[in-house]
């Protein structure tokens, strides 16, 4: 048995014998209300996507799954391909299944694979991934009080973000997975 | 790993010019700024919040020890300084609420501005809330009032009231919401169907004030003199809760009613009861009615100004990592 508050992306929950994969969720408090989970899931049988909200104090079952390490190579109009650095065993995801994540992957890099029995069905990003920023204009000094903060950038993947006016080309920046923020720069 | 230079100065600068413009604002509006205790015996009554309890240890001649609590909000010690007879004041104060998760959009400890007005109801507060945030964020945005209770009348039917739990357990029926247990209180119930039902609509209209709550989700707010809602309202940034607002409960008596309950309900819930704050009760009947009060979450403010969707991405100490 578990509890709304454990869900995390890639959590499998069964409801009703259906099962169903956690592909976003966000935590809700109103104002001196209840809590509840807000979730997107997809149906791993029908691959329908559904929001539903769980309230706090909500009982729930998880299905057991497993995560494997593996290294995106590449992807299609279609699939994404990951593969097992060690073993060389290779697993394909649908980009519906992925979703937004997507957007984040670049050859060689780590990501669990979210196995389902034999099923590859989801895949958890490290919360911070390194870029390079291969596109933005000049930096320039930062000044919050004209409002001005922030530029757009493209990173050596392709990947479009946000990123603070003191951001160079060439510079190397970490960006949150979940909330597509930049978060930092990295000294070098 | 440490945060560059440059990082750590935007942070510091987003920090300083959203305090500096809020003090300006409220300055400019002859509010007298204020400073509350943090450490207090009776930290919040609220059911779903958990204040960090501490033990105090005084010295000398009257040593003794006394269990209390951090403030999940300065509201308490506010309404006791209306009660003295200031009128408008406003204060930024730290603020701890234990049992949250740090990162995205919560952390344990952020900073709240809470502001109050003698003579001024929910209404002005909200344009008051607009102003404030346009100010902060060098923005000139219409802020949509959008009424909860009507909502909530256009698709269910009726506007609910406490005795109205039969016909929110059939609504949930006949919407395919979740059932609720026996146990379940029923302004959780009201607001379960409103997240799952009408939410959706609402929260694709950018920029928001949700207002008039019904009557069980009051909270510290006064009911409509006509007893339809509560003169309640949260501002909203798409997802985003700014802000909780009030046409302030000055009834002491209606006052203890709630703390009683929401007593119930914390100890049902084996969460710690701490006493009911009798000081607050005894200032209430000094505040003029009607008084507003809001409060106000800054760290949220200041991710608005850094375009940031996460917490951790406006803080010299990202929470997400510190405990």
């Amino acid at each position: 048995m578990a509890s709304p508050n454990d869900i995390k992306k890639g959590t499998v929950i069964n409801m009703n014998g259906d099962l169903w994969v956690v592909t976003s969720f966000q935590r809700v408090s109103p104002g001196k209300g209840s809590s509840f989970v807000r979730t997107r899931i997809k149906s791993l049988v029908t691959g329908k996507v559904v929001e539903n909200n769980f309230k706090s104090a909500e009982t729930l079952t998880f299905e057991q799954v497993n995560n494997r390490k593996m290294q995106f190579i590449f992807g299609d109009a279609d699939s994404l391909t990951f593969m097992d650095g060690q073993t060389f065993d290779q697993v394909q995801l649908s980009r519906d299944m992925v979703g937004d994540d997507a957007a984040y992957l670049k050859e060689g890099l780590d990501v669990n694979i979210i196995m389902h029995g034999e099923k590859a069905i989801s895949i958890e990003l490290p919360l911070k991934i390194q870029y390079v920023i291969t596109e933005t204009e000049p930096a320039t000094k930062g000044n919050t009080a004209s409002g001005n903060v922030l530029k757009d950038a493209k990173v050596d993947n392709g990947l479009m973000i946000r990123v603070p006016i003191f951001v160079n080309q060439g510079d190397n920046v970490l960006v949150n997975t979940e909330t597509g923020d930049y978060v930092e720069r990295v000294a070098k | 790993m440490s945060l560059t230079k440059s990082d750590l100065e935007l942070r510091a600068q987003l920090w300083n010019t959203a305090t500096d413009r809020i003090r300006e604002f409220f300055r400019s509006r002859e509010y007298i700024e204020v400073v509350t205790p943090i450490v207090v015996r009776s930290p919040g009554m609220e059911p779903n919040l958990s204040p960090l309890a501490v033990e105090v240890h005084t010295d000398g001649p009257n040593a003794h020890s006394t269990r209390m609590g951090l403030i999940t909000s300065p509201e308490y010690s506010m309404k006791k300084l209306l009660g003295g007879g200031l009128e408008k004041i406003f204060t930024l104060a730290p603020v701890f609420r234990d049992r949250e998760m740090p990162g995205q959009r919560w952390n344990i400890e952020f900073t709240m501005l809470e502001w109050y007005s003698q003579g001024k109801d929910y209404r002005y507060l909200m344009t008051e809330t607009g102003e404030l945030m346009n100010a902060v964020l060098g923005r000139n945005d219409e802020w949509l009032r959008v009424s909860y209770v009507d909502e909530f009348e256009k698709v269910f039917g009726f506007v609910p009231h406490d005795e109205d739990r039969l016909r929110l357990i059939e609504c949930c029926s006949k919407f395919n919401v979740a059932e609720p247990s026996a146990d379940e209180p029923v302004h959780e119930i009201i607001d379960r169907l409103f997240q799952t039902i009408i939410w959706p609509a609402i929260v694709t209209k950018g920029r928001f004030m949700l207002c008039e709550y019904p009557l069980p989700c009051a909270s510290l707010s006064k009911s409509s003199p006509d007893g339809r809602y509560a003169e309640r309202f949260e501002a909203f940034v798409g997802e985003l809760e700014m802000c909780n607002g009030f046409t302030e409960l000055t009834d002491a008596v209606e006052q203890r009613r709630r703390f009683v309950l929401e007593g119930e309900e914390r100890r049902l819930a084996k969460k710690e009861v701490f006493p009911i704050d009798e000081g607050l009760l005894a200032a209430l009947p000094s505040l003029r009615s009607p008084t507003c009060g809001n409060a106000l979450g800054v760290d949220r403010l200041v991710m608005l100004l850094a375009g940031a969707n996460d917490i951790d991405s406006v803080h010299l100490f990202p929470p997400s990592s510190r405990y």
